[in-house]
């Protein structure tokens, strides 16, 4: 029976992974491995550091990728988004030198909210226009301890708008960082970047860090030529302060504040002729936060935590100004009975917004008080002991938009043999609105009514129409079904393997529709009432691969396939959703090279390919970095970084729904001295 | 932009491919874990303690888990006859109940509070944080030349008082003795 059992075991292993075919059969191992062996035989075997921890990853039952802060280090990244890069199943375009689209299995824009963000569990998604404001999320990237990157849904645990994916960076505790490290950065896109942290032991399992960082970053380039329009500044300081009351009891307050400004170049439309004119403004940014957190252990399998954290947000520039703040308190508790293992939560969380009228957006009303509830469980229950398990959970929110949601998750893990694992899941998600779905107004072209087509070419006086974005306050959620195979093995210490096979099916996605036309006085407006008429499908496979090929050379490899189906309701006559939908990258791959020469020297290289976005004419491109690192002494490190060698400027994506030009990014060349002490 | 994008992925796959069998060994974590069954064999804990009195060799994992699902082929072994269990641990209570303890080095700082909470018990602690002899650990792992090797103080063993198997010490890269028989 066993014998059998094990066969199909074997089928099902080479249909799940194409990939696992072209491996040779383990080679050279004894019997039951390692562990039928004596200490003296112990002490004759040559290992091989893994070529990924195993910590956590074979127990998981979901596409997850982990990057470490040697990825980190060794990336020569100067920010989150591109960090980001490296995770397959990851979409991750530069709009211009400041501003990101990112998010993971499609239906990428600038303001994605189908991916949520989280920085040591504390959202960074914008409830005002969804997404993330990158140019406003920063930290020293030393101070990371690991990016935990989650592909799918992550509803039923983290909650809505995990919908594709949720991205966690977690910081180190300050335990870890204590001494002095200051570095200073300067390099042909970077005028200069300054960063400075002081770790300190205040007692007994209490440990603090402070830390600044200022950084310019330079303008991108315009396809006119002009090259001021995007640049980059910002400052910011922060602390963590970690605190051990004994070794049940753990706390921890984080906190930073900061201040920026970063440019853009905006299309206004004019009553007069030319009837419109490009402005290049600068946004400002302030905000900050505090985070508290409080842990008691009881065991290595059932802990409590309580967190609460306060952020405040301002961005004003031409288009508009915004104050968000949020308020958000959760409880969570983990415990086992007998072969359950269980986690339950509750949350709450408050958010505010002010927002000012600018040239191009208002909010109807301009500022709004809105509150989540969520409750959430989810079991692990071992169906096999050390073989197949079991999850199933599921988040249940209220929200002011849409009442109650349900986002249940059932997945089943399977690990027939160390470092061998296998999954299946299906999880339904929602993406609750955000106020832009609901109550906004975005100003878009002005167009003389005799040059419109039929009927808007017959309107009487006044002479010229603005198009304009109108939110509706019953647009409802976006939801989805997600369904999920995936395996990860590692047939040999020196190589890791893993592949995600994914399928989603969403259900009223935003559109917009032409509405009458409205005689404004000076203008007729023209409405683009947004709604919930866009169906999709996304299909999809993620690849990823890990070599030690000497344990000097490390290898590291990603590829995407993705699909993206998009379907618009017949009669909608508004095409620019289903457009922004379907502008996803087919295919996208990357490859890193990491390279130790002796002790003190590092060579990097990084490359990376991304085809074309068909649907809204971006060209496919690929693209080197590189860097090469030397630690001079103990305390003093030089890194050269070149990013984006092989050419001296690409285009990544267009910026949808606002009219902001599109800004293509420059080849860059920087370098890095760091002193620690 | 898709041939070029075949082509660099049919690139990544003859990088993958796997070169001369024979080169690849166990993963660091496989063997450290097989140390960790193994040290079991040559230690001996007070009777009252000793997992023949329990039945079973109580083998502890404190902080970040390194081995993974490495632990699964052992947790059905026996060792002098009595069963193997792992189990995680997070507490000094539960610690204090095991024969081998590893702590995992992601617990920095906080090694010290935890061995000098033993103090006094009969828990063999193994860890590969550099330097964990010094702040008063029983057996330290390295990895030399892709070689795991240990040390061990001999002087925490005999206060906790564990008796170490002389075979042990032979294959030891170092020991720290007892203060009384340095002389």
């Amino acid at each position: 029976m066993k014998g059998i059992a094990r066969s199909q075991t074997r089928c099902l292993l080479a249909s799940l992974l194409i990939f696992l075919g072209l491996l040779s059969p383990s080679p050279l191992k004894a019997a039951g491995g390692p562990a039928s062996l004596d200490l003296e035989q112990l002490m004759q075997l040559e290992v091989t550091t893994a070529a990924r921890q195993p910590q956590g990853l074979y127990d998981t039952a979901a596409a997850v990728f982990v990057i470490t802060a040697e990825d980190i280090r060794r990336s020569g990244a100067e920010t989150i988004p591109d960090l980001l890069r490296m995770v397959p199943g990851l979409q991750v375009a530069s709009i211009n030198a400041n501003v990101w689209a990112v998010t993971a299995r499609g239906l990428n824009s600038r303001y994605a909210s189908k991916l949520l963000v989280l920085q040591d569990g504390r959202t960074l998604y914008n409830h005002l226009f969804s997404g993330v404001y990158w140019n406003t999320k920063d930290l020293l990237l030393e101070d990371i301890e690991r990016i935990e990157v989650i592909r799918g849904p992550g509803a039923a645990l983290w909650g809505a708008n995990a919908v594709n994916g949720v991205i966690n960076i977690i910081t180190k505790n300050a335990a870890h960082t204590l001494g002095t490290l200051v570095t200073a950065a300067a390099g042909t896109e970077e005028p200069y970047a300054l960063q400075a942290r002081q770790g300190l032991q205040l007692g007994e399992g209490t440990f603090l860090r402070l830390f600044a960082k200022a950084f310019a970053r330079d303008s991108g380039t315009l396809p006119s030529g002009q090259d001021d329009s995007d640049d980059w500044r910002q400052v910011r300081v922060g602390f963590r302060l970690d605190h051990d009351i004994d070794l049940k009891d753990r706390f921890m307050l984080e906190g930073d504040i900061y201040r920026g400004d970063a440019g853009e170049t905006f299309e206004i439309g004019t009553l007069t002729p030319p009837y419109g004119t490009t402005l290049t403004d600068d946004t400002e940014l302030t905000g900050g936060h505090l985070l508290g957190r409080w842990q008691r252990v009881f065991s290595a399998t059932s802990d409590l935590t309580l967190q609460a954290f306060y952020d405040r947000a301002r961005n004003q520039d031409i288009g508009a100004g915004q104050t968000r703040q949020t308020f958000d308190i959760d409880l969570q508790h983990r415990f086992s009975l007998d072969r359950h293992q269980l986690v339950w939560g509750l949350g709450f969380r408050h958010y505010r917004d002010d927002t000012r009228q600018g040239a191009i957006i208002s909010f109807d009303p301009a500022s709004d008080n809105l509150n989540l509830w969520t409750a959430f469980i989810h079991d692990r229950f071992e169906l096999v002991a050390d073989r197949l398990n079991l999850i199933a959970g599921t988040q249940v929110e209220h929200n002011d938009f849409s009442d109650i949601e349900w986002q249940p998750t059932l997945r089943l893990l399977y690990t027939p043999r160390p470092f061998f694992s296998f999954w299946l899941a299906a999880s339904r998600s929602v993406r609750t609105p955000s106020r832009a779905d609901t109550a906004i107004d975005l100003r878009q072209a002005v167009v003389p009514t005799a040059l419109l087509p039929p009927p808007w070419n017959s309107l009487g006086a006044p002479s010229v129409a603005q198009f304009s974005l109108i939110g509706q306050s019953d647009f409802t959620t976006e939801k989805a079904w997600t369904f999920e195979l995936g395996g990860r093995c590692q047939p040999r210490a020196d190589l890791y393997l893993e592949a995600v096979l994914f399928h989603s099916r969403y259900h009223d996605l935003r559109n917009a529709d032409f509405g009458a036309p409205i005689n404004e006085g000076d203008r007729w407006l023209i409405p683009i009432y947004g709604g919930n008429q866009l169906d999709a499908r996304t299909f999809g496979l993620e690849l990823a691969a890990d070599w030690v090929a000497r344990p000097w050379w490390k290898l590291q490899g990603a590829y995407t396939w993705m699909n993206v189906l998009a379907e618009l309701n017949p009669n909608s006559n508004y095409q620019g959703f289903l457009t922004a939908a379907e502008a996803n990258p087919h295919h996208q791959a990357s490859l890193r090279s990491k390279i130790d020469f002796g002790r003190d020297w590092e060579w990097d290289l990084w490359l990376r390919a991304v085809s074309r976005l068909e649907s809204i004419g971006i060209d496919g491109y690929l693209t080197l970095d590189s860097r090469v690192g030397w630690q001079i002494d103990p305390h003093w490190q030089l890194e050269l970084v070149g990013r984006n060698l092989l050419k001296p400027h690409h285009a990544e994506f267009l910026s949808d729904a606002l009219n902001a030009r599109m800004v293509e990014i420059d080849r860059s060349l920087l370098a890095r001295l760091s002193w620690s002490f | 932009m898709l041939a070029s994008a075949a082509r660099f992925l049919l690139l990544l796959f003859l990088l993958l491919l796997p070169t001369t069998p024979g080169q690849a060994g166990y993963s660091e974590a496989e063997v450290k874990a097989a140390f960790l069954v193994n040290f079991g064999r040559f230690v001996e804990w007070p009777a009252a303690a000793a997992p023949l009195a329990r039945q079973e060799l109580r083998i502890g994992i404190m902080g970040n888990n390194p081995f993974g699902p490495a632990l699964g082929p052992l947790a059905s072994q026996t060792v002098a006859g009595v069963p193997v269990r792992f189990a995680r641990i997070s507490t000094l209570k539960e610690a204090a109940r095991c024969h081998i303890l590893y702590l995992s080095p992601s617990l920095g700082p906080k090694v010290r509070r935890i061995l000098r909470g033993l103090e006094g018990r009969p828990v063999l602690t193994v860890s590969d944080k550099k330097g964990f002899l010094e702040e008063g650990g029983a057996i330290e792992l390295m990895t030399i030349e892709q070689h795991i090797r240990f040390a061990i103080n001999l002087e925490e063993c005999g206060q906790h008082g564990m008796k170490v198997s002389s075979r042990l010490l032979e294959l030891a890269r170092y020991v720290i003795m007892p203060k009384e028989e340095q002389k």
